[in-house]
């Protein structure tokens, strides 16, 4: 059964910050985001907001009012948080960044697409998702393709469960489960506990 | 003693400069070195950035300035409005006693260049140095290029790159950008920005990431000290303790992408990138400390015309 009431329940749990003042929080000007330096600041500020929320809250980070950030701050703040969530070292929480210029995403991209070649072990997930207009996501950095088709399946159809996905992709029941719970990890998605007549299972939720 | 320079615009004028200075140095002469400049009529910015490098590299040497001396009207002052003589006082010097009978006007609201700005490599100082020319910069920019976000944030990114890599030299750096407007329409408009510190080198702050390789492997990726700087620029090259090695990278992805130029002189050894893309690598060049980068961009900059030639 679908749990419409959890529907709204997660549309409560959507929290925009502007990112200028999360920067500001942490002592910075917000408009300008330079050095790697600047970025190490932020980033330990940024990391225990998103901690600081429940596994089900979604945040929008909001960059109107950000002229410019280079790509050693980007990668010091997003890269590192990207690395750590894809290494499951950090729990699963959603956020999605909106509003970019052209040159914050330019230098986004610019650190998260060689983020892989400068770490040591093998990174499958690193990226961030970016909210491009009312229609569009896209992932910054490298993914894997089948992150992206659920992710797509779920935008299409705002819940879905391990049965959908299976049907879906033609993938085992197993597989199905692999592909949600890696969306889920990447805070792609939020998850409600479900136990009916066929035991415990999840159902995922769009989360914007 | 005095050494004659008649060119300063293109980068063998600097290494005559620079040559001129080592050979000073190396016959025994340790007081300040006058630069006659009476056949030189015109400097661009890196020729005003050769001219801080050697007045640096003389102080580091001797603890003596180099001194200008002959030079004209328009240098003189655009020296002035450059701050160089305020700025650097240290290291460079005026010979005679001029009167800037013509100086060139500076007020809040001159925003046609960047005057030449210190940055520091202790890394907290880093931050505000960096931060601030980048706010100076993008005040500057908007208001040369005030329909094209897509110019001015290309030339920020140039700018935050080089001026943080500062922090890796762990000498003092300094930066200037200058606009010219070209005679004819084909090219417009040119950008220089141009950095220059006498600090550890490329090659010595590439040390942590060489390091781990072979030995084998070492002497196959850098025989000659201008591969360091190639390297330098690749994709991917992480300084291991610190996680960087993404700026000059980008730097060069800009220049290939609007045909600009770039230089950048370490140690011994040069790399130089042209508007086609072609690269050449020089090396045992007269030593000099530090890393000067020199970037350069045409255009046609009109305010209704973004597109680059």
């Amino acid at each position: 059964m679908v749990s419409a009431g959890y529907a709204e329940v997660i549309k409560q749990k959507i929290i925009e910050l502007s990112f200028t003042k999360i920067a500001g929080e942490a002592g910075r000007k917000g408009d300008l985001l330079v050095t790697r330096e600047a970025g190490r600041e932020i980033a330990a500020h940024l990391t225990s907001l998103l901690l600081g929320k429940s596994a089900d809250t979604c945040m929008i980070l909001d960059f109107a009012d950000v002229e410019f950030m280079d790509a050693s701050f980007a990668d010091e703040v997003f890269g590192n948080l990207v690395v750590a969530r894809s290494r499951r070292q950090l729990e699963p929480r959603c956020f999605f960044l909106r509003d970019l210029n052209e040159t914050c995403l330019f230098n986004l991209r610019a650190c998260l697409d060689s983020r892989p070649n400068r770490e040591d072990q093998l990174l499958r997930n690193s990226f961030v998702p970016v909210i491009v207009n009312a229609n569009t996501i896209e992932f910054v950095g490298k993914y894997e393709n089948h992150i992206f088709e659920t992710f797509e399946l779920l935008k299409k159809r705002k819940i879905i469960t391990t049965h959908d996905v299976m049907d879906a992709f033609s993938v085992s029941m197993p597989a199905a489960s692999t592909r949600l719970k890696g969306v889920y990890d990447l805070g792609l998605a939020i998850r409600e506990e479900i136990r009916d007549e066929q035991g415990m299972q999840y159902k995922y939720y769009w989360p914007l | 003693m005095k050494i004659d320079i008649s060119y300063l615009s293109e980068p063998r004028d600097f290494e005559v400069l620079y040559e001129a200075l080592s050979n000073a140095y190396d016959r025994g002469y340790h007081g300040i070195l006058a630069i006659d400049l009476s056949d030189c009529r015109f400097i661009a910015v890196p020729g005003h950035m050769a001219l801080i490098t050697a007045g640096r590299f003389w102080h580091q040497l001797t603890g003596q300035p180099i001194s200008l001396m002959n030079i004209a009207p328009d240098i003189h002052a655009y020296i002035d409005r450059m701050l160089i003589l305020d700025r650097c006082s240290k290291y460079i010097q005026i010979a005679e006693d001029l009167t800037l009978e013509k100086g060139f006007l500076r007020s809040a609201a001159t925003v046609k260049l960047l005057e030449v700005t210190s940055i520091a490599s202790e890394v907290k100082k880093n931050v505000c140095d960096v931060e601030a020319v980048v706010r100076q910069a993008n005040r500057i920019l908007h208001t040369w290029f005030p329909n094209s976000e897509e110019r001015v944030g290309g030339l920020l990114t140039v700018l935050a790159a080089i001026t943080e890599n500062v922090v890796h030299s762990q000498d003092q750096g300094f930066v200037m950008i200058q606009r010219y407007q070209t005679l004819g329409d084909a090219l417009g408009s040119r950008v220089d920005i141009v950095i220059t510190d006498l600090g550890i080198g490329i090659e010595e702050s590439l040390r942590p990431r060489v390091e781990t390789m072979s030995v084998p492997e070492r002497q196959l990726l850098f025989p000659k000290g201008s591969d360091y700087l190639i390297y330098a620029l690749k994709q991917g090259v992480s300084r291991r303790a610190t996680g960087g090695g993404m700026g000059l990278h980008q730097v060069k992805e800009l220049v290939g992408q609007w045909h600009g130029q770039l230089l950048i002189r370490s140690l011994a050894s040069k790399i130089s990138i042209d508007e086609r893309g072609t690269v050449i690598q020089e090396d045992l060049l007269t030593y000099v400390p530090g890393t000067q980068v020199v970037f350069r961009v045409w255009g046609s900059w009109l305010a209704s015309d973004m597109a680059l030639c």
